[in-house]
């Protein structure tokens, strides 16, 4: 009996020192996860930093969009993911990544496209100086070894406009076509993952709708995961399954594509919608105090 | 006016002036050089003599004559703290209008209900957002006759014939005096003590916000009162930084700037006030209990940081203990070891929050944690606990450098008087009780009775004269178990920690207290890198299972010093910052209780299901 009593005195004992909480768990992604940022933090000469603690995911088959304002660090997070930050003589002082399961530190940026990961620099960077297929041929030489005959010819089947074009110099092509042939030199070797800086810049309206036609049929047909880099929110809204919203090195909201159209300050401040009556340029807002990137 | 005899003294007259424009007028011609305001701008500090203060205030009120108001007419100002604030308000007080004070994160709805309220006239609006929210309710003031506007930026294509820029009210001013050189003269001739300086609404934590009219005399009362505890002079500087619509902060950059004629220094915004408070190291600092643990929190996560600096920093605060009796007498030892101390560290760490020069720490508007007040006591900066409301005029308790005090908020000012009425609430008597609520008899008759003004928080005074508050009256809770509970105690325990940022007590009839937790998100996102945790933002973050884990275990720890009826047995954290938008606080982020029970009632029912 008095064994007992001292029991539930010490059971009382315990459970008024118990703190028990009620855990909201996140929603889990069910896809395999092809890259994974955790925590990057990016310096350039060493004293600006340009990623503040950045952490995103990207399951394999999705196109996922960074979006943000002029110097939020996109570009910045491409160029880390792809190990050409030296080059800018920038350098990650914290944080992984890590590509396909395996961490990219130390590997060569022609290494990560063996193993699978191709990136479209923004401003094209073609070589103007070459015929089409020479740039093919040029792209191809890190795979030497496993590129086929007819990878280019899959190039030309999703590009027409290269294929009539494919022995012209590539610096008199069109802008868009330009742009068709930066996409195309990336899809040789069919990589896995395709990160892209801004791919709509310098276009013409009619030709972006196209661009990002091929972007999503790159999706479909070739299965390519694609990482997007945009200022043209609406189009990476159309065209994207999911949105990463950068802001002065954070990311400040993520989602759904469909959760994020319904969410009114992102229409009011990315899509430029927010209000029916804005007629101009002029009716922008000037607020000082920017919603709360938070819910 | 002001007689020769005052003007050679550099103080002044006590009996001869008795409103602030009058000092006003005094400081120009006393010190017409010496600098009233600074404000920063794109990273300068300019700066604005008192000369030039009383010339532009005089400007903006001879202009609102000129918009046909009158004396007595109420203007609203919109706006965050800057210069055109304290010239708005100083140049209504000239003419005799009154200024009401209104918060710029309010939305439209309360804005409208504070300016139905109080008959505005007028309102100074700060820019596009001010004015877009003034717009929207615009048809449902059938008073208002003009909105001003301080900053032009996006509003040239606005065409509502009410709009009217602040620099062409300026120049309204400048006719209007050119024409008539003494209309200045003319309404000072009619200023009386008894005049409401001020109408400031109150926060509105349990319903809608009420105008509370302060007089020019409650105003002199307490500068005169607060002089004699806290020793100013004309070198000190304050940043402005809380809300100017707040009484609080009014008492230090108007009432006490003007009574004392220290300057008051406007930052860049309320987002970079750490630089700013670094670069004018005020000598007198008023913070809000969030305020100093914000500061607390940030000091210990440096101080868990691995490396030599926070090693030091470390041990220093743990040493720091021994010194947070400011009222305690050292032995030789003690002094050498704390002067040590105060070389290695403590200096170093003031000066990194901006406070190296300053005199007088004071926290007010809500109650603060014990341990909090030590932690900075400790560190060399004599913080001290106030007592006010609205409707006392901003201050009437605080605690004393020179004496030692068993309750927590001090002694009261001189000739204020504290009474504890038979349910515990506290009753305050004295020349601090405001003038009654604008237009609102029936609320002024249940606050003021037989010229005592009942508080609504329960207090306790003690054999010395000086008085701890308890909490609410309206907030103490108790449990289906019976038990008295007071949240607010509760609460400081838990917000100790440096990763929670708000914690609200559930607990009214309820089988065991629980809580809703807001994470600090600096301070947790920090501890999260450093742990290799990876989030993408607010939401990710609170989401993730370490960092439960991690508020689990600081609960745990802070449920220590609590007793176990009060110690919080579950808890639930908040996947959103609470905020003023979504009506969850008030302007002064003090929480809405009945509003987040109601916001958050499937969570709450999760915790006792």
């Amino acid at each position: 009996m008095v064994f007992f009593f001292l029991s539930l005195i010490g059971l009382q004992l315990k459970l008024d020192n118990f703190c028990g909480g009620v855990f909201l768990a996140p929603p889990q992604k069910d896809r395999l996860i092809l890259l994974k940022v955790s925590n990057l933090n990016v310096y350039y000469h060493r004293v600006i930093q340009a990623l503040r603690g950045v952490s995103f995911e990207i399951s394999d088959g999705e196109i996922v969009s960074l979006l943000g304002s002029n110097g939020a660090g996109k570009s910045t997070a491409l160029n880390a993911i792809s190990n050409i930050l030296s080059f800018q003589n920038g350098e990650i002082s914290e944080g992984k990544i890590e590509f396909n399961g395996t961490t990219t530190f130390g590997k060569s940026a022609n290494n990560l496209v063996k193993l699978g990961m191709a990136y479209v620099r923004e401003g094209r960077k073609i070589f103007s100086d070459l015929t089409v297929n020479e740039n093919l041929i040029a792209a191809s030489y890190a795979l030497k070894k496993t590129v086929k005959k007819n990878d280019f010819e899959q190039v030309y089947d999703l590009f027409k406009p290269l294929a009539s074009r494919r022995k012209e110099i590539a610096g008199y092509l069109s802008g868009g076509e330009q742009q068709m042939l930066a996409f195309g030199r990336a899809l040789i070797g069919n990589p896995k993952l395709l990160l892209m800086d801004e791919p709509s810049l310098g276009l013409a309206p009619v030709m972006v709708e196209e661009i990002f036609n091929i972007i999503s049929k790159i999706n479909k047909d070739l299965n390519t995961t694609i990482l997007l880099v945009e200022q043209n929110a609406n189009l990476a809204f159309k065209f994207s399954d999911y949105i990463y919203i950068i802001e002065s090195g954070k990311i400040v909201i993520e989602g759904k594509v469909d959760k994020l159209q319904q969410d009114s300050d992102v229409q009011e401040f990315y899509l430029g919608v927010g209000n029916k009556n804005y007629k101009s340029y002029r009716d922008i807002k000037h607020y000082k105090r920017r919603k709360r990137w938070l819910s | 006016m002001i007689t020769n005899k005052s003007q050679k003294n550099s103080n002044y007259h006590k009996e001869e002036i008795k409103t602030l424009p009058l000092l006003l007028q005094y400081h120009a011609k006393t010190k017409p050089k010496e600098v009233a305001i600074r404000q920063k701008r794109f990273g300068i500090w300019n700066e604005v003599t008192w000369k030039e203060y009383e010339k532009e205030a005089s400007r903006f009120g001879s202009a609102l004559l000129a918009q046909g108001l009158k004396k007595f007419d109420n203007v609203g100002i919109l706006s965050e703290n800057r210069k055109e604030w304290l010239i708005a308000e100083s140049g209504m007080h000239l003419v005799g209008i009154i200024p009401v004070g209104v918060y710029p994160t309010s939305p439209a709805n309360e804005i409208l209900h504070i300016l139905l309220s109080t008959d505005i006239k007028v309102i100074v609006c700060e820019d596009q957002e001010q004015v877009d929210k003034i717009l929207e309710i615009e048809h449902r003031l059938p008073l208002l006759k003009k909105i001003i506007y301080i900053d032009h930026k996006g509003l040239s294509s606005y065409n509502n014939i009410k709009l009217l820029s602040w620099d062409k009210l300026l120049e309204d001013g400048i006719k209007k005096i050119e024409t008539n050189p003494k209309v200045i003269y003319d309404c000072m001739k009619n200023h009386s003590a008894e005049d409401i300086a001020l109408i400031v609404p109150t926060s509105g934590s349990t319903g809608p916000p009420k105008p509370a009219m302060i007089s020019f005399k409650n105003i002199f009362f307490i500068g005169h009162a607060s002089e004699k505890v806290i020793k100013r002079g004309r070198r000190d500087n304050v940043l402005s930084y809380l809300p100017l619509c707040h009484v609080a902060e009014q008492l230090f950059s108007v009432f006490n700037a003007m009574h004392s004629g220290y300057t008051a220094n406007f930052g860049e915004s309320i987002r970079t006030i750490q630089q700013d408070l670094r670069d004018i190291a005020p000598t007198i600092f008023l913070g809000v209990p969030r305020i100093w643990e914000k500061m607390q929190s940030d000091i210990l996560i440096q101080s868990k940081k691995k490396n030599l600096q926070s090693l030091v920093l470390k041990k220093a605060l743990k040493v720091s203990r021994k010194f947070n009796d400011p009222w305690k007498k050292y032995n030789i030892i003690f002094h050498i070891e704390k002067f040590l101390w105060e070389m290695i560290a403590f200096r170093h760490v003031r000066n990194g929050i901006g406070l190296t020069k300053c005199r007088i720490a004071i926290s007010g508007a809500a109650p603060i944690s014990q341990e909090t007040l030590k932690f900075f006591r400790g560190l060399g900066m004599p913080l001290m606990e106030g007592f006010g409301m609205t409707e006392t005029s901003g201050a009437c308790t605080i605690q004393s450098l020179d004496k030692a005090s068993k309750g927590s908020i001090g002694f009261p000012f001189e000739g204020v008087s504290l009474k504890i009425a038979e349910d515990g609430e506290l009753l305050i008597k004295g020349g601090c009780v405001f003038a009654g609520y604008y237009k609102d008899p029936i609320s002024t008759q249940d606050s003021i009775k037989d010229g005592w003004l009942f508080t609504g928080d329960i207090a306790k005074v003690f054999s010395d004269g000086s008085a701890s508050i308890i909490d609410r009256k309206k907030d103490i809770v108790i449990t289906s178990a019976g038990k008295n509970l007071s949240p607010s105690i509760i609460e400081n325990t838990i917000k100790v920690s440096p990763y929670i940022k708000e914690c609200i007590l559930i607990a009214d009839g309820r089988r065991f207290p629980s809580a809703l937790i807001q994470i600090d998100f600096d301070a947790v996102a920090n501890w999260a890198e450093s742990e290799s945790i990876p989030y993408t933002n607010f939401k990710n973050l609170v989401q993730r299972q370490e960092v439960f884990n991690l508020i689990s275990k600081e609960i745990e720890i802070y449920n220590n010093n609590l007793s176990n009826v009060e110690k919080i047995k579950k808890f639930i954290i908040l996947k959103k910052e609470l905020d003023h938008d979504d009506g969850e606080v008030t302007a002064t982020m003090k929480v809405r209780r009945s509003q987040i029970e109601k916001v958050f009632s499937s969570e709450i029912n999760l915790m006792y299901s």
